[in-house]
């Protein structure tokens, strides 16, 4: 069912996008949770009819699509800062919460979702017949071949010559999800749905620390970050998250808000509990390898044994239960949650490991210049000069094209990794397609030039 | 009742037929959807995957004799299947279902 018309969407995301909580910053650190900039000015070039496909999650629409929805998401659940509320807080708090945003980002949601989810629905799909039993056969064959292997992120940070700044990014992918940790869950817990309802209650209350804030899991994962010197205030980092950890999170805002989805939740939510014990032991395990016993991996270590509970508990007391009250009917859409998530994150990890690559290449070009990088692109002509003032941000985005990236004069800091790089007057950089990156002018004035580049 | 034994793996563009476990099998594209589907005509146990397939009708003609099967039968018997992307992971049962065509 068509809900709106393309230019009714362009307007609304054009009103939502140039309220004060989603303008570009005035700092690359957000001075509050509320500071979710959208780039506003990129949407009079966005396709904003075609769906994504599954081959264009790292592009500059799907940045943009996954940052709004997130927003609309988070609109719905409270956010405050440690610190006391000032009087510009106390306006930026008004601003994200306020009834007529809500209201556009609420007209927003289901247009969004179906540019932004529409996907998994051509890419994923269950035939046959299946029953209660061989679907518990496949689950558990499934994760057991999976806690055979080793988990190809942390395998290649640990392959870097900076395998702590490639952890610290990890983390802070992560983080979109980790700093609201089972809110979705907690969307999913409400109405009135039987004796699976209690038995999802009491997952939740381990994710919620039993009402112990030390023990809440997200607290523990602010916790890994405050060891680690990285900052840890909720979307602290909202400017380094890549659209696939974005949909990582979103999608399980998508199931939980939209109630017709529920049994694609349940399978949704056993991969993700039976998929953490095995990654979080190698996780902790490398944490601790790369930063020494300085590291707190609590939140890693009560994974590995509550979600070892959370998984048993997810497939034996809703799942199973779930099949045996409503019968065979649902058991293609279990399976449906289990394997579209699933395949977003075999999404998201190839996308992070190009975004590796790319971080660590950047070491390579910065010492010896754009040459090695530029051998496998052909130069178009195609230039776009630009001079900005000091202080001036280039918010983090994405180019579908390869570009060669020139100082001319003045100095500037590249926003890639957690650490910005600086560059000065003379220097390039290649950024490959796909790849997330911004910049902040740090001298009075910076002229750079950016040259549209082609693959061989 | 043929033995479950696992799950195997293929990419969708494979088509078939192929053997997995002593069954020899084929995808079959119908009303965009993949399925997984012995490969094994009722009739002689004639090789599906080399039939032709009527879109209009719903059939699929065996090459051997030219019996015409119904496909929206078939894909009701069709073998479990997940297709994420290029892959399919079907459910693998151990037997055979006619001769093979190597």
């Amino acid at each position: 069912m068509k809900c709106f018309e393309s230019n009714e969407i362009a307007k609304l995301m054009h009103a939502y996008a140039s309220a004060e909580p989603f303008r570009k910053p005035e700092k690359t650190n957000p001075a509050h949770p509320w500071e979710r900039p959208l780039r506003g000015n990129d949407l009079s070039g966005l396709d904003l009819e075609s769906p994504l496909a599954a081959g264009e999650l790292a592009t500059n629409r799907s940045l943009f699509f996954q940052r709004m929805l997130l927003n609309v998401y988070e609109q719905s659940m409270l956010y405050l800062p440690r610190a006391k509320l000032g009087e510009a807080e106390m306006q930026a708090f008004q601003a994200f919460y306020d009834a007529i945003l809500v209201g556009f980002g609420e007209q927003l949601r289901v247009p969004l979702e179906n540019l932004t989810f529409s996907f998994l629905d051509r890419e994923v799909e269950v035939t046959g017949k299946w029953d209660g039993p061989l679907l518990e056969k496949y689950f558990l064959d499934v994760i057991a071949e999976q806690n055979t292997k080793p988990i190809p992120t942390i395998e290649r940070a640990l392959e870097s010559r900076s395998p702590g700044r490639l952890f610290k990014y990890l983390l802070v992918q992560e983080a979109a999800d980790h700093f609201s940790e089972a809110s979705p869950m907690a969307r999913a817990l409400l109405g009135n749905f039987g004796p699976i309802q209690s038995e999802l209650l009491k997952i939740f209350i381990d994710e919620y620390g039993y009402g112990v804030h030390a023990k809440k899991h997200s607290t523990l994962f602010e916790a890994c970050l405050s060891s680690l010197e990285v900052k840890n205030g909720v979307h602290d980092h909202f400017i380094h998250y890549m659209p696939s950890s974005l949909a990582l999170t979103n999608y399980f805002h998508y199931l939980t808000i939209n109630k017709r989805l529920w049994f694609r939740y349940l399978g949704a939510l056993f991969y993700t509990e039976a998929s953490i014990p095995h990654y979080h032991k190698l996780m902790s395990a490398a944490l601790k390898r790369v930063f020494g016993d300085g590291v707190d991996t609590a939140y890693f270590d009560e994974h590995v044994h509550i979600d070892g509970h959370h998984s048993r508990m997810v497939l034996k007391d809703l799942i199973l239960p779930t099949i045996t009250t409503h019968g065979p009917n649902i058991i293609p859409e279990i399976l449906l949650g289990f394997s579209q998530f699933r395949f977003l994150q075999e999404i998201a990890d190839t996308d992070l490991l190009a975004q590796f690559d790319f971080i660590d290449e950047l070491d390579v070009q910065m010492a010896c210049g754009p040459e090695n990088a530029l051998a496998v692109y052909s130069r178009t002509g195609e230039i776009a000069t630009f001079v900005e003032p000091k202080g001036e941000i280039s918010y983090s985005h994405i180019h579908d094209d390869a570009e060669l990236f020139t100082v001319e004069s003045g100095t500037l800091d590249l926003i890639v990794g957690l650490e910005p790089i600086g560059m000065e007057a003379g220097q390039a950089v290649v950024f490959p397609p796909g790849r997330l990156h911004g910049t902040i002018v740090t001298s009075d004035s910076c002229t750079y030039r950016v040259e549209r580049l082609e693959a061989k | 009742m043929k033995e479950h034994i696992g799950f195997g793996e293929v990419e969708r563009s494979m088509r078939g037929p192929f053997y997995s476990a002593g069954m020899r099998l084929f995808i079959a594209f119908y009303r965009e959807r993949y399925y997984v589907l012995e490969d094994s005509c009722k009739h002689r146990s004639g090789p599906l995957s080399l039939g032709t397939i009527d879109m209009e009708k719903g059939t699929i003609t065996c090459p051997w004799h030219e019996l015409k099967s119904c496909v929206k039968s078939l894909v009701k018997s069709a073998i479990p299947s997940i297709r994420m992307g290029e892959r399919i992971e079907f459910k693998v049962t151990k037997g055979t279902n006619g001769a093979s065509l190597s």
